[in-house]
């Protein structure tokens, strides 16, 4: 039984100008306990809706098909459980502004763990020192924290819930670069601690590569390419991939001339015909045009392209 | 998309409606001016004569006649685009000022903010109809007056609401941007600012026109707005209700002629803001 | 660097903020935003200003684009002093592109007469205007038709050129871009990116680069200068910032960033997540540097030349 199973699945938002496929049959899987799988793509890639759909945070505007099994059971258009956690970018939001840091994580063992008072807070503090985070912040109210310490008490909730799965939407994009080091080292060692999958959704390539185990690329709705991360960066296979990561510039070594991917993303009330990302791919051919790959697994692998079929 | 936006602005029930009703009210006072054979201050004999009253010209006494024998029809006909008239007059003027004043001292700030908005703060603490007729009081009774009292308390309203959104537009980076290219104030003010507070605006002026008919008819009532013999529902009202056991018509008909006028408009302003209103917008 | 070749300098350039902190308090506090930088920018050159959240970096864009007045020091511009007032003829020779392409166009005018703003100050005719605003769109590789578009209709990238070239239309010779890819998508980062440097390469223009990202600043600069609680910590040329670097911040700073190869240890510094200080008698970083020493708390570090144009606020490198 896998800790987490997603098959076929297709999400439409309803919008003004009609139905839009955010996610387009889509398939992956986490096999291990306290495996992390990074979601990569750009803006309107359909990373974090497949990250709302697997916390079951879909807007109500949305319509989902196939299905997403937790440990073996369905979770696809049940309500939110907490059986999956998620850290969202925004921490603010998700924390109560009138109730401190304590009473809310205490809260959760309450619910859950049937603790009484005393005994929840004091593992409040326990959980609140595994994030680095002293006693002291039990009574403080979010307004009080720091970007990085709010996103690290969010961390503490999700894992205080015991979920069989975690989803990391972005966690670090509002946070400078120095406290994003230190937030994501955190998530990481504490998710591989505790054992539970992970699903990490970020737009930056680099971070994936050290915080995930295995990365999944994705373009205009769809899969591209997963397989293991040292793959991915040693030997890429999609043209996608390929040109992503020759897009980026360096911090560690002089890039003479950063290549570009002429164009837009597509948007997904228009997406080309064929292969979503062939206008825009250097090495195009005539059945890209007319006939959208399908995913094929080589050397254990999996690619959306024709080059490898 | 203009087209379909106005076709979408029908689409709400409540602008159907009151244009409706606006246009019977306005079809009806139209009529009765133009073919009636009464003048709306001719006095006759046949004073307090009941609707529909056979008359010695073309047509009947349809709404009856008042104390001196005028046709009640054609004069709350008359006063229809009266007291409309001077309501979008009001509007205008103490919309234009208000307008100007908001977004000059939203955009500029500092100490003429404070200033003139404390200004503000002081002619909205006071109810609005009682400095209204503090104002006309001290001008002395004139349609004229009453036009400028109620003007000079409405410029608050406008004042506060643009100056508000003046400050949330002037957040916006296009309003940077356009300082850094090098654009005057005034220029800033008149391309960048204005065309994003004008609809919300206009919103707000549609509703304030049927409070300012109401303001105005009301010193009418009083005596400090039109003057005999000027047709007018306040002045109508005013004089009529000394009579309303022998002619219930007398002061009836102006007061239900300036509620319908009233419902209608309001009508027409709240589409008006459901239409503007983008968080709306996706529900209509 | 040759004094000749120098457009832009700036003498002790301050700019505070003053904050209220507690109620009826009669002490002042102020944000010490900009404080004491002193900068010099040659023709043709990409200097980066490399910091986070509050570093002062966006201030000190918007204080040289004179849109901010300074509390205290000058700006030179071409050894004119234009501090208080910009010369008629300077007009438009100093621009910015701002960070957020999509707020930054105004949503209800057409891409045209967004273009052609930054021309109604000077004497051009309205046509000449039009035929500069179609060329430049198309130098930034945006097809003509664009300028009867709205802001809505383009994509991220395509308005941030069309705000790019809103900034070239006035041939600038110093151009302040903050951070001007940190809103945009990966591919269209590298478009933007590589667009620029060969529209610097063309124009012989000065860039004055905002950014907090330092892979970027390292393929757009040519010297670089990072940037703590509104002090320039350490200045100097790219390739000894990014091989030599001095100052506990910019290792700090350095270290955060994950190197793309995931075989690579990753051992980031972890500093103290503390608010900003802005002290006056010590060094400004002491509550998060992990090598602090005694005479850090003691005076507050001047810059030290450690080779040539490479200068740090740093005790530890005070030769002794």
């Amino acid at each position: 039984m896998k800790p987490l199973e997603i098959s076929n699945l297709v999400i439409k938002y309803k919008t003004l100008r009609g139905w839009i496929t955010a996610l387009d049959n889509v398939s992956l899987s986490i096999d291990g306990k306290g495996e992390i799988l990074a979601l990569v793509g750009e803006s309107g890639s359909g990373k974090s809706t497949l990250g709302l759909a697997a916390a079951g945070l879909l807007p109500s505007n949305a319509r989902a098909e196939g299905s997403i099994k937790v440990n073996g059971r369905e979770t696809l258009g049940k309500p939110y459980s907490s059986k999956v956690a998620a850290i969202f970018q925004d921490a603010l939001a998700s924390l109560n502004p009138v109730l401190t840091i304590g009473e809310q994580l205490a809260e959760i063992f309450i619910i859950h763990e049937k603790l009484d008072r005393v005994r929840a807070i004091e593992k409040a503090g326990v959980f609140l020192s595994e994030v680095g985070l002293s006693k002291e912040f039990l009574d403080k109210y979010p307004h009080e924290l720091s970007g990085g310490q709010r996103q690290r008490v969010l961390i503490s909730m999700a894992l205080a819930m015991d979920p069989e799965l975690i989803i990391a939407d972005e966690p670090t994009t509002a946070l400078d670069v120095t406290v994003q080091a230190k937030v994501l080292l955190v998530l990481k060692n504490l998710v591989k601690k505790a054992g539970i999958p992970m699903i990490y959704i970020t737009h930056d390539i680099a971070l994936a590569m050290h915080v995930a185990d295995s990365i999944t690329i994705m373009y205009a709705g769809q899969i591209v390419e997963l397989s293991s991360k040292y793959d991915v960066f040693e030997n890429p296979l999609h043209p996608y991939t390929k040109a992503l990561l020759k897009s980026i510039p360096k911090v560690d070594s002089d890039v003479e001339e950063l290549y570009v991917i002429e164009g837009d993303p597509p948007s997904p009330d228009n997406f080309p015909k064929g292969c979503r990302f062939h206008p825009r791919c250097p090495a195009a051919f005539d059945k890209c045009r007319s006939k959208m790959p399908e995913v094929t697994g080589v050397n254990g692998r999996l690619v959306r392209c024709h080059l490898y079929e | 998309m203009a087209a379909m936006s106005v076709y979408s602005f029908l689409e709400i029930k409540r602008v159907r409606y009151g244009l409706m009703l606006f246009c019977a009210l306005l079809a009806l006072s139209s009529v009765a001016l133009l073919l009636s054979p009464f003048k709306p201050t001719e006095t006759t004999y046949y004073t307090l004569k009941e609707p529909f009253a056979r008359s010695e010209k073309s047509w009947p006494y349809v709404f009856g006649t008042d104390s001196l024998g005028r046709d009640v029809l054609v004069r709350v006909s008359h006063a229809f685009f009266l007291d409309l008239g001077v309501g979008l007059v009001i509007v205008c003027i103490s919309g234009t000022i208000g307008l100007t004043l908001g977004i000059i001292v939203g955009y500029v700030g500092g100490i003429i903010d404070g200033i003139v908005m404390r200004i503000m703060d002081v002619l909205i603490s006071i109810p609005g109809f009682i400095l209204a007729i503090a104002i006309a009081a001290t001008l002395g009774g004139s349609l004229w007056n009453a036009v400028l009292a109620v003007s000079m308390v409405s410029i608050p309203i406008y004042a506060r609401l643009s100056r508000g959104l003046t400050l949330s537009i002037k957040e916006n980076l296009f309003v940077t941007a356009a300082r850094e290219a090098g654009l005057s104030s005034f220029k800033i003010m008149f391309r960048h600012v204005l065309p994003h507070v004008l609809p919300i605006f206009i919103t707000q002026a549609t509703l304030e026109l049927s409070n300012a008919i109401l303001y105005f008819a009301g010193l009418s009532f009083i005596g400090l707005g039109a003057q005999e013999p000027t047709p007018e529902w306040g002045l109508m009202m005013s004089v009529g209700r000394k009579y309303i056991r022998e002619a219930w018509w007398f002061p009836t008909m102006p007061g239900v002629f300036m509620f319908l006028t009233v419902l209608s408009i309001n009508l027409i302003g709240d589409g008006v803001r459901d239409y503007l209103d983008p968080k709306k917008m996706l529900r209509v | 660097m040759n004094e000749d070749s120098i457009i832009l300098k700036t003498i002790s350039l301050k700019k505070y903020y003053e904050v209220r902190s507690k109620f009826l308090k009669r002490i002042k506090q102020f944000v010490k935003a900009v404080d004491d930088v002193t900068i010099e920018a040659g023709r043709g050159e990409t200097l980066a200003i490399v910091g986070e959240s509050g570093s002062g970096k966006t201030t000190l864009g918007m204080v040289l684009g004179k849109l901010l007045k300074p509390t205290d020091g000058r700006i030179l511009f071409k050894e004119l002093d234009i501090t208080h007032s910009l010369p008629n003829h300077l007009r438009g020779k100093i621009r910015i592109v701002f960070q957020d392409p999509y707020s930054a166009l105004n949503p209800r005018l057409k891409i045209a007469y967004s273009l052609i703003e930054p021309l109604q100050t000077m004497s051009i005719s309205k046509r000449d205007a039009v035929e500069k605003a179609s060329h430049y769109l198309q130098l930034m590789g945006l097809p003509e038709s664009y300028m009867n578009y709205y802001p809505h209709m383009l994509s991220g990238g395509q308005r941030q050129r069309v705000v790019i070239a809103r900034a070239l239309i006035t041939e600038p010779e110093f151009l302040i871009l903050d951070e001007p890819t940190s809103m945009l998508d990966a591919s269209t980062q590298a478009q933007i990116l590589r667009l620029l440097r060969s529209i610097k390469k063309e124009k012989q223009m000065t860039y004055l680069f905002i950014t907090h990202n330092l892979a970027v600043a390292r393929y757009m600069a040519d010297r670089i200068a990072v940037m703590y609680a509104g002090q320039i910590v350490e200045i100097g040329g790219k390739n000894s910032i990014f091989q030599n670097p001095l100052h506990p911040y910019t290792r700090t700073l350095l270290s955060a960033y994950p190197p793309p190869n995931p075989r690579s240890q990753w051992n980031p510094i972890i500093p103290e997540e503390l608010a900003v200080k802005y002290y006056e008698n010590k060094c400004r970083y002491i509550d998060r540097c992990p090598f602090k020493i005694q005479e850090c708390e003691k005076n507050t570090p001047t810059d030290i030349k450690v080779d040539e144009n490479h200068y740090v606020k740093c005790f530890l490198y005070v030769k002794t």
